[in-house]
């Protein structure tokens, strides 16, 4: 496949990054050779997307060279890097959502465009790969892994030979990322490079020739594909060896603690996103609920946890019916949530940690005299003790929180909602865009609350994360309900169908 | 009602919608790059008070045209500078330099012209006769016997939706005001082509002030403009960032101040400042209904990164 002599198609060297007081790339080298798949490994916050913005000519490195096939070059913007073939697929897609995809696709190529003409060459182009998209469609009404295709298609159409993919399959159903990663192995067999990064193993394992992998800044190693494993790569990301794979108990047999009956929800445009949904988790228990991006799991759970004014059925926490309460009742009565994004709606990004831990908590006499008066001093002590229970890595108690690691806000978050011993716990996608270490922390956090009798509703994306976690597992598709199953008479590609198609295999 | 009183009416209407129109044509070119340019009101007003005074002292009219172009890009040039290059915020920074024009403006006014028994005075920009078009019966009188700039302004409307809908340029420009950081991965230059839309919206608000003063009365008043630049703000709001549409706006707005001036005329048992409210009483009503359904642009409220500035390397 790729000839080991081959000189690289594109060396950076000594790439060197600060942002502020962080250095988010140090002293890295880093290669690529013609028709080969490079993954590019590490932890979030690892610095894997400051190089390839680098290299992309969206920042500018302090200090380091970059070669493409042999000659020193200078990247000041996209459109340089454009010119010498090299492009990029950003984790959030750089597409306007009001225009058409054959609009988003010339935006920004010189020359005259005809759309007729150009819309016929996006069809072949992208029928040719395997990439089928409609030239025609509005890019915002188009599924996430459809938009994904539409920056790639972008960068074939601008004779991409390089392509870089930052986190590709993050937002793509197994079945999408594997015909992701077949339209990769195509692309290299014509003799250009992808670079893949990830924080997924497997992944980088799977589609890869070779592996670099990035801790905190620095490259740490680079290894042939073939000649490393699942066990060294987390080692070296990490830097430090990781428990294996967590076991669930199954218990059955408690009494109810969250009932949804026949639940029927508006979304954002009015239409009924969530359909007849009915469903119950028992204490101690996890259920999963699986599905693709965009089938009304988020708008279901803002409904349970009070964020949306349900249109019909009814939510009971405890036997008690709490449809359409608020969250700060619902809180009350015994439910956490983690959301989804938890940057935007998890905790306030400009409060330092101190504030965001009692955020919510603030008017409890322990933090308020009388409910108005905060006491300082007790909110800090109780922010300390928290930071190093939960293990939240921050510069400091005053650290504002957006510029925390996402592994860290999810700490945080989590910290602030176990303190208040809830009785249910609603977490939506807590794991989506973390890192293994992180990861890893989460999924202890969850367990070890079901172990104390608290029950879990689990929204993911991640089917492997649905199924290492959940007692039983349930699958929305266009609004309705699939399921639940206990997760013992199901497997993943059982459920993967399910999530693409609505009808059991 | 008798014809006069029709043609007075029309002829009214598109008058007073020039300096609308041009500061609407303007101000859609900013927005659409992302930029709440509320400055449109001191560039209409810096415009009208230059083209004046310029035209007065030259007894030069078309002189004075370039004068109040250029207060106008001035005033928009400041406006950019704070915003694009130091990030200020918009609507803060937009209703400051107002305020500051207005003072400017009256205190210039003052200096040059104050002192005089009876206000200084300029002839107006006569009316330009279509052939063959100009005595068409009841069309002629109201669309073919106007300034050149009142054709200019027309024709400058299917231009702005050629310039957006079917250039590369325009693309570039709609785009910025969606997403600038989607423009700028594409190795556009965000900054530049804001600061091009700004300048182009100052230049356009400059001719609608020169056209108020030039176009229409032929003197100056302190604060002759009151508040049309937020009215032409309000257009593109109504007309929902699309040229056609504000075309339509802008006649609608035109027509309630033409019919206002009349209603007064007529002697109609309305206090005068009530019906001087009218056409901002409007203005409310129609954010209120337009902010309906889905258009072109990425949320009811206009572009979606209006009003946010752009920062390379930010997070
Ligand atoms: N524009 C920026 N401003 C400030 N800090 C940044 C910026 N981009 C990245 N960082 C910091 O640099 C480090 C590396 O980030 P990044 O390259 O995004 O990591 P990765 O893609 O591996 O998750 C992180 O600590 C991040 O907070
Ligand atoms: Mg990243």
């Amino acid at each position: 496949m790729v000839v080991e002599t081959q000189p690289p198609f594109l060396e950076m060297r000594g790439i060197t990054k600060a942002f502020g007081g962080i250095l988010a790339n140090d002293r890295i080298d880093f290669d690529v050779r013609p028709g080969e798949v490079h993954a590019l490994l590490g932890e979030n916050g690892a610095g894997k997307t400051t190089l390839m913005e680098i290299l992309y000519g969206l920042y500018t490195p302090d200090a380091g060279e970059i070669y493409v096939e042999g000659k020193q070059v200078q990247i000041h913007s996209p459109l340089d890097a454009m010119r010498l073939g090299i492009d990029m697929v950003h984790q959030s897609f750089m597409l306007i959502p009001v225009f058409s995809v054959c609009e988003n696709i010339v935006l920004g190529m010189a020359g005259r465009h005809d759309l007729r003409q150009t819309a016929e060459k996006i069809r072949e182009l992208s029928q040719s790969f395997g990439l089928e998209v409609d030239p025609m469609a509005r890019t915002g009404d188009l599924p996430v892994g459809m938009q994904q295709r539409v920056e790639i298609v972008r960068a074939l159409y601008r004779g991409a030979r390089l392509l870089v993919l930052d986190e590709p399959t993050a937002v793509l159903t197994p079945i999408e990322s594997a015909s992701l990663m077949r339209f990769v192995r195509s692309m290299a067999l014509e003799g250009r490079s992808v670079i893949i990064i990830t924080h997924k193993l497997e992944e980088a394992l799977e589609a890869s020739d070779r592996v670099a992998v990035l801790r905190r800044g620095r490259k740490v190693a680079t290894r042939p594909t073939r000649d490393t494993d699942a066990r060294e790569l987390s080692r070296l990301m990490v830097g430090r060896e990781l428990e294996s794979a967590i076991g669930r108990r199954h218990d059955e047999g408690r009494s109810s603690c969250l009932a949804v009956e026949h639940l029927s929800v508006r979304g954002e445009h009015g239409a009924l996103a969530c359909k007849d949904v009915s469903f119950e988790v028992r204490c101690g228990e996890i259920l999963g609920v699986a599905g693709v991006t965009g089938n009304g799991q988020s708008v279901l759970a803002e409904a349970i946890t009070g964020l949306r004014r349900p249109a019909d059925g009814r939510v009971s926490l405890l036997e008690v019916d709490v449809t359409g309460w608020r969250p700060r009742a619902l809180i009350r009565a015994g439910m956490a949530h983690v959301p989804e994004d938890r940057k935007a709606t998890g905790c306030v990004g400009a409060f330092n940690l101190v504030e965001n831990l009692i955020l919510g908590r603030h008017r409890e006499s322990s933090f308020a005299q009388r409910g108005l008066i905060l006491r300082r001093r007790a909110m800090r002590e109780f922010a300390e003790r928290t930071v190093q229970k939960f293990d939240i890595r921050a510069a400091g108690l005053d650290t504002a929180t957006e510029v925390l690691s996402g592994g860290n806000v999810q700490k945080l978050i989590l910290a602030r909602e176990l303190q208040r011993n809830p009785k249910l716990l609603v977490a939506v996608e807590p794991t989506r865009g973390l890192d293994v270490g992180a990861i890893e922390y989460v999924h202890r956090t969850i367990l070890g609350m079901c172990d104390r009798g608290v029950a879990v509703l689990l929204f993911s994306s991640d089917l492997s994360e649905v199924f290492s976690l959940s007692d039983r597992i349930a699958v929305m598709y266009h609004g309705r309900l699939l399921g639940p199953f206990p997760s013992t008479e199901v497997d993943i590609e059982g459920i993967g169908y399910m999530m693409t198609r609505g009808i059991a295999a | 009602m008798s014809e006069i009183f029709v043609i007075g009416f029309l002829t009214a209407m598109i008058a007073t919608g020039m300096p609308l129109l041009f500061g609407a044509l303007g101000e859609v070119m900013a927005e659409r790059s992302g930029v709440l340019n509320l400055a449109l009101e001191g560039s209409m007003l810096a415009g009208a008070l230059m083209s004046f005074l310029v035209a007065w002292r030259t007894n030069h009219l078309w002189l004075g045209l370039l004068a109040g172009m250029a207060a106008g890009i001035a005033v928009a040039l400041v406006m950019a500078f704070l915003c694009i290059s130091l990030l200020t915020n918009q609507v803060v920074t937009g209703t400051v330099l107002n305020i500051l024009i207005l003072g400017a403006t009256n205190f210039v006014y003052s200096q040059v012209a104050g002192t005089a028994l009876t206000p200084p005075h300029v002839s107006v920009f006569p009316n330009v006769q279509v052939p063959g078009l100009s005595n068409i019966r009841f069309i002629g009188p109201v669309l073919f016997q106007n300034p050149l700039l009142v054709y200019t302004a027309i024709l400058l409307v299917p231009a702005s939706g050629w310039f957006l809908y079917h250039t590369h340029a325009g693309l570039a420009l709609r785009a910025t005001g969606e997403d600038p950081r989607a423009v700028a991965s594409v190795g556009m230059p965000v900054l530049r082509i804001r600061y091009f839309a700004v300048l182009y919206a100052g230049l356009m608000a400059g001719i609608g002030g020169a056209f108020l003063v030039l176009g229409q009365v032929g003197f100056y008043t302190p604060n002759v403009t009151a508040g049309r630049g937020f009215v032409a703000i309000a257009i593109v709001v109504f007309g929902r960032w699309n040229p056609y549409k504000i075309l339509g706006a802008t006649a609608f707005f035109g027509a309630t101040e033409a019919l206002q001036d009349r209603l007064q005329a007529l002697g109609i048992a309305l206090p005068a400042q009530l019906l001087l409210m009218l056409p901002y009483l409007l203005v409310v009503v129609a954010l209120l209904v337009s902010v309906r359904g889905r258009g072109e642009v990425g949320t009811p409220a206009g572009p979606r990164f209006l009003t946010i500035p752009y920062e390379r390397e930010a997070l």
